[in-house]
């Protein structure tokens, strides 16, 4: 199926593992020109160089903190300096952090009771903040070209909170980016512009693998008996790939996808359970 | 976007409109070999449909031609059933409860569909199962169609029922809601994501098509 996005401009927050770089390969094998994003520079530019093999010239990287609107500012004006107007965005910055110890950053998990009401302000820093500042930066570009995606990768609690953990945080943040992604989808609409929201379910990924480790440690439990315990749960039975996520990505990217907006879409194997 | 689907057997399912051909071409076009039944009034002509084996009969014929595909391909990989898009009908104006039993038959008859290509898909343990009903089965617009938001509830609750049972086994159960008279390539394109291999995490869902019209956040 031809997706239509030889020449597009992406932005991917987020690119240098997981996810973010699968997207970020999916986007540049599709024939976008993508820049990637991240705190992260030794990690970026590896993901980048790995891209950059396959598909010479159609990969750029901006070493940048993503939850600050001014260093979005900054990935979005690099990006039309390289590329042009940016026309598809992908926001894909993670929340708390569960494994402080390893991250070396964040509240990790916690109850209602317990969680300091600051950690609301950092926590929607992360996850709405950074959505918004990117769309907010790329919209007058999409607009003027009538035509844009952007898209955040959320997770599944923002329709169905976890029920295994304390994970307040998340639980408050994600349900509001959805809203925020709702309005947006509806207001931006008429200019050919989408907005989608992606639920993710348990992916693979460092960052994942990271957290069941923690998980184990908190249960006394092996990580093996933690992801048995988390595929169980899963209909598939599986955990999912990152190239699983970045297919969908690449879809809704596309021209293809020009009247799919203002959804969330799970990407779990089935364990969301509503209709 | 390679979709997978070369090799593949598909049967679509509709009794009338754009949608099921356009389905049809497309997954043809993605090297699937195509079985469409269209309803005994629809327009598509009895003949190949640019790579697409056409039959009569509709939603009635839908899981005799699974069956009949299963036999002559010696496989199903794809079912995708074409809610069908009659005249908007209040409950309070049905004339007795035949009407709603005619009504509900939409949801046996794609069980009966699917039910026929299970054993194919559990067999080499990989299956899409699609239905495309309407936005108006979530989203309630102005128009009065509560016996097709009801039909349109209860294909959105067996296909989350069928998850439990079939995604163990590599088959996924998803659903598209459309708007009545949108465009059909469009739906064409997301039931051709939604049946590749490229979507085998997606299980469970139902999309939205329909450029944000309706009002709900989820």
């Amino acid at each position: 199926m031809l997706l239509g996005l030889k020449g597009k401009v992406a932005v991917v927050s987020g690119a240098s593992r997981g996810i973010g770089r699968a997207i970020a390969t999916e986007l540049a094998r599709e024939g976008a020109n993508v820049v990637m994003a991240a705190r992260r520079p030794d990690d970026l530019r590896q993901a980048a160089a790995a891209i950059e093999a396959e598909r010479p010239g159609q990969v750029a990287t901006v070493t940048a903190d993503l939850t600050d609107p001014e260093e979005v500012g900054r990935v979005v004006d690099a990006a039309h300096q390289r590329f042009g107007p940016v026309q598809i965005a992908i926001s894909n910055v993670i929340g708390h952090v569960i494994d402080a110890g390893k991250e070396g950053e964040g509240p990790g998990a916690g109850t209602f009771v317990s969680m300091p009401p600051g950690e609301y302000r950092n926590e929607f820093a992360h996850l709405l903040v950074s959505a918004w500042a990117l769309a907010v930066r790329c919209i007058p570009d999409m607009k003027a070209g009538g035509w844009g995606r952007i898209m955040n990768i959320g997770s599944g609690v923002a329709r169905e909170p976890t029920k295994d953990l304390p994970h307040v945080l998340p639980n408050t943040v994600r349900p509001a980016v959805a809203g925020l992604y709702r309005s947006l989808a509806r207001e931006l609409a008429p200019d050919g512009i989408t907005v989608n929201n992606i639920l993710t379910g348990s992916i693979l990924t460092e960052r994942n693998r990271s957290y069941w480790q923690w998980l184990a440690g908190e249960r006394g439990q092996s990580v093996e008996e933690v992801t048995s315990g988390v595929t169980g749960g899963i209909p598939a039975r599986r955990m999912g790939e990152p190239e699983e996520m970045a297919a969908l990505v690449g879809f809704l990217a596309s021209e293809r996808a020009g009247r799919i907006t203002g959804q969330s879409i799970p990407v779990d194997g089935g364990t969301n359970r509503h209709l | 976007m390679d979709l997978g689907l070369s090799g593949r057997t598909a049967v679509v399912v509709c009794e009338d409109g754009e949608t099921g051909p356009a389905c049809a071409t497309l997954l043809a076009g993605e090297g699937a070999s195509v079985h469409l039944v269209v309803g005994e009034h629809s327009g598509v002509s009895d003949r190949e449909l640019g790579g697409v084996r056409v039959l009569r009969g509709g939603l009635q014929a839908a899981g005799d031609t699974v069956t009949e595909a299963r036999a002559r391909d010696g496989r199903v990989d794809v079912v995708v059933v074409c809610q069908p898009t009659g005249p908007s009908r209040s409950v309070l104006e049905v004339e007795g409860a035949a009407e709603l039993f005619d009504a509900w038959e939409v949801v046996v008859r794609t069980v009966a569909a699917y039910q026929a290509a299970l054993p194919s898909m559990l067999e080499r343990r990989w299956g899409r199962l699609v239905c495309v009903t309407t936005t108006d089965t979530k989203w309630l617009s102005d128009r009065t169609d509560s016996v097709g938001a009801l039909v349109g509830m209860g294909l959105l609750g067996m296909h989350k029922a069928a998850v439990a049972d079939v995604a163990p086994h590599g088959v996924t159960a998803n659903a598209v809601l459309a708007e009545r008279d949108g465009p059909a390539d469009d739906v064409a394109a997301l039931v051709g994501f939604l049946a590749s291999d490229r979507a085998g995490y997606l299980d469970g869902v139902a999309v939205g098509l329909d450029g944000a019209i309706s009002p709900a956040v989820f």
